[in-house]
């Protein structure tokens, strides 16, 4: 498992790779925590979004879950962009759409974000 | 690990004795109301439970002879068996197969469970309301709550406490495998969860409200749980709703999250009787307690005697401050063995229930006071007692219905068995509405045996007490019940132990009535410290009524006659130093101890009183068990030995040693073994 930040013009990217589980909950925390909070009053820190990398995770716990959640609920705060970039695998689609935390459902941006960003590369 | 899983067999085991006690008098009760549908709900919630924690902990015969009977009886709950008097019978039976399965011994190596179970089927078959039933147990499996193949649908709320995570499981996979078990909808409640800086990122926030439709029985989904369920807010019921939707409720998910967890919402129910706060102790580890805190009261003594002598405040202070505990302690440990007789009276519903189908006659018991409490140790002691004087009852005083109608008796007779407090005794009484006991042929039995002459005119008391000598029966015949002689000197011999008395009471053609008068607790007593010559002796502060002065002139003025003058009242006394012959000379003034005894009141005298003691008793061991007016002894603060007087006994033997001519029984009369025995 490992969490990853990078950063760009627009965009921090949080890559997730491997199994994100309990164990990697606190670093996960902060740095998720560092990206909301790292640019605050230097230049249009409002237009940064924030880019979640999901193409080589794996598996997820409810920890991570619940973490991208809050981290979802306060980038949408401030006004800034939250999004996932790269399809979750089937079985982790699954096994939270089981759980009734579909990422499509409870993590899609709005529809026209979904279009803009869609192309999406690193 | 394996001495783990043999603690919880050995405590399901217990658990279990005590189900199987409450169900035979649910069962009993059930004879008796076979409309009553509460009994028939509490039978089958104790076989459910039995089922159950059977299964659970590895008695897995057990739990399928049980599932057997509850299904038979989730038949009777639904109305479609009826509770005849054969299929308790039958239940009672298998319940003894049952015990003998929880012994961890099959004695016919399953074959009378499988005669019970094949019987139980033909009962079924047989009690079936509606006759169109062909496979009976099968039908009565079908039930909803046993429901092997229906589908159902289940409504499950799921809020995982903040340590189910750090225990390693995932909700997650846990939804994924109740999804595997049939058609799962779920819906996430996220509302809980705080803002980021806020977030314990180890804690679980995130709680479920589920819809399940599976063909999986209820036991099943819960084994899903069985790892988080005590750290998390579980119910599972059944849907109300056909396959809506489920809602969710995020107030109230909010509010299950901020509810303490573990809260009993989502644990298994067991209908155990009673358990609502309390712990097993195991009851060497409480006489272990009781036995330091005896000594502990022991050592305190000592120290209150040092003080005395000390004249040092400080230490006095300590001293008392001591004492005070001590004494809640020794109240608080005592008290901590208390329990109630119930248990041991309710075991005797179903002995009288086999005795009178065994002999064909009707007997109700009537049981009073059950909530009586008695020491642990002397309730154990009590079983044999009042079995023997149940069975003499049924068999003795008791008589067949035709007799009884013969006699304008109602055809159903009834046994007493009753307790209550009488100061620190317990009053058991054993009552029946039979024969009365036949003085006539009590008497001509003893002087056949040679107990008395023939010619001996004895008090009706002592009649009666003829009945307790060993090898005493007057039954014509020897019925497997009675009549061997038997039995009732068991009773005697057991109460004896318990330094208890037995009162009998009959009126020929009305009833016999046996008390059984017992001290609350074996372990520790009140007393009054007493000496006589050099001589310590504890007399129970119980039995004692108040002191009075005798000087040296009043005994000498009286002339041999042993009486004194209490405001009005003439009152017998026994003069210890007489009667332990103790020879240095008597103190001018003695004082008169007036006890309360079954032969009404006598005055013990001794020659000082020093005062109130705690006193822990300990045997004198076998040497001296002839010796019964001393019942134990102890240890006091200066350490020295104090024997322990029992008054009652001091006065039978007076009376009967004054009296030789009317006993009938001789008792192990002490000559030179009461003694003084030197402190």
């Amino acid at each position: 498992m490992t969490v990853t930040a990078q950063r760009s013009e627009q965009m921090q990217t949080i890559r997730l790779t491997g199994c994100v589980d309990i164990s990697a909950a606190a670093e996960l925390k902060r740095v998720l925590m560092e990206a909301l909070n790292s640019d605050l009053g230097s230049g249009p820190e409002t237009e940064r979004g924030l880019s979640i990398d999901v193409n080589a995770l794996e598996s997820v716990d409810v920890t991570a879950v619940q973490l991208l959640w809050a981290a979802r609920r306060q980038a949408q705060a401030a006004g800034r962009e939250f999004r996932f970039d790269g399809p979750w695998t089937p079985e982790l689609e699954s096994l939270l759409h089981q759980a009734g935390i579909s990422p499509s459902r409870f993590f899609a941006m709005p529809q026209e974000e979904m279009g803009r960003t869609s192309g999406f590369q690193l | 690990m394996a001495s783990n899983s043999d603690q919880f067999r050995a405590a399901f085991r217990e658990e279990a004795h005590e189900i199987l006690v409450d169900l035979e008098s649910t069962l009993l009760e059930l004879n008796r109301n076979r409309d009553d549908l509460d009994l028939v709900n509490k039978a089958f919630r104790a076989l459910h439970t039995l089922k159950g924690s059977g299964s659970m902990f590895g008695f897995d015969r057990l739990a399928d002879f049980a599932h057997k009977l509850e299904n038979a009886f989730d038949a009777v709950r639904n109305g479609t068996l009826a509770a005849s008097e054969d299929l308790i019978d039958l239940t009672l039976r298998s319940l003894d197969h049952i015990r003998a399965l929880l012994g961890g011994d099959d004695p016919d190596d399953g074959g009378l469970g499988a005669a019970l179970v094949e019987e139980l089927r033909r009962t079924v078959d047989l009690g079936h309301k509606d006759t169109s039933e062909t496979d009976p147990l099968p039908a009565a499996a079908s039930a909803p709550d046993a429901g092997q193949q229906v589908e159902c649908e289940w409504a499950i709320h799921f809020a995982p406490g903040p340590q189910l995570m750090r225990n390693g499981s995932d909700p997650l996979l846990l939804m994924r495998e109740l999804g595997q078990m049939g058609d799962l909808e779920a819906a996430a409640c996220m509302d809980a969860i705080p803002a980021l800086d806020a977030l314990d990122a180890e804690c679980c926030y995130i709680a479920w409200d589920l819809r399940l439709k599976t063909t999986a029985p209820l036991d099943q989904l819960r084994d899903v749980f069985i790892f988080v369920e005590d750290c998390c807010d579980l119910k599972i019921e059944p849907a109300v709703r056909p396959a809506a939707p489920a809602q969710v409720d995020s107030d109230a998910s909010a509010k299950a999250l901020t509810e303490p967890r573990g809260s009993s919402g989502g644990r298994r129910e067991y209908d155990a009787p009673d358990v609502a706060s309390s712990i097993r102790v195991a009851a060497a580890k409480l006489d272990c307690f009781v036995n330091l805190v005896g000594e502990l009261v022991t050592v305190q003594a000592r120290l209150s005697e040092l003080a005395q002598t000390r004249d040092d405040v400080e230490v006095s202070a300590v001293a008392e401050e001591m004492e005070r505990l001590a004494s809640a302690l020794r109240e608080n440990s005592m008290d901590m063995r208390m329990m109630p007789i119930r248990g041991t009276f309710e075991k005797f519903r179903r002995l009288v229930h086999d005795l009178a189908r065994s002999m064909g006659k009707n007997v109700e018991l009537i049981i009073e006071g059950a909530e009586t409490e008695l020491d642990k140790s002397v309730i154990d002691q009590l079983n044999d007692p009042l079995m023997h004087l149940i069975r003499n009852s049924m068999d003795h005083g008791i008589g067949t219905p035709a007799e009884r109608l013969e006699q304008g008796k109602p055809g159903t007779a009834s046994i007493r068995l009753a307790a209550r407090h009488a100061g620190a005794s317990v009053l058991i009484s054993v009552s029946d509405n039979g024969r009365g006991i036949d003085t006539d042929a009590v008497l001509a039995k003893a002087v056949e045996r040679g107990l008395i002459a023939p010619d001996a005119k004895l008090p009706e008391s002592e009649i009666y007490a003829l009945i307790f000598q060993p090898g005493f029966s007057t039954a014509k015949q020897v019925s497997d019940i009675s009549g061997r002689g038997v039995g009732l000197d068991v009773v005697r011999r057991n109460i004896d132990k318990l330094r208890g008395a037995i009162d009998v009471s009959s009126k020929p053609g009305e009833g016999t009535t046996v008390t059984l008068r017992l001290p609350l607790t074996l372990a520790i007593i009140d007393g009054l410290l007493v000496t006589v010559g050099e001589g310590y002796f504890v007399l129970p502060l119980a039995n004692t009524l108040e002191c009075i002065e005798i000087s040296q002139q009043q005994i000498a003025a009286a002339g041999g006659n042993r009486l004194i003058n209490v405001r009005g009242e003439v009152v017998p006394y026994i003069r210890l130093r007489e009667r332990f012959a103790v020879k240095n000379a008597a103190p001018p003034f003695e004082q008169v101890m007036l006890v309360d005894t079954g032969e009404g009141r006598y005055g013990l005298v001794v020659d000082s009183v020093l005062g109130n003691c705690q006193t822990m008793i300990k045997s004198l061991g076998r040497v001296y068990r002839h010796v019964q007016t001393i019942s134990g002894a102890t240890i006091l603060g200066n350490g020295k030995v104090a024997l322990i007087l029992d008054p009652q006994r001091l006065v039978e033997e007076s009376i009967s040693a004054a009296h030789p001519q009317v006993r009938g029984h001789p008792r192990a009369l002490e000559k030179s073994g009461a003694a003084a025995v030197p402190a």
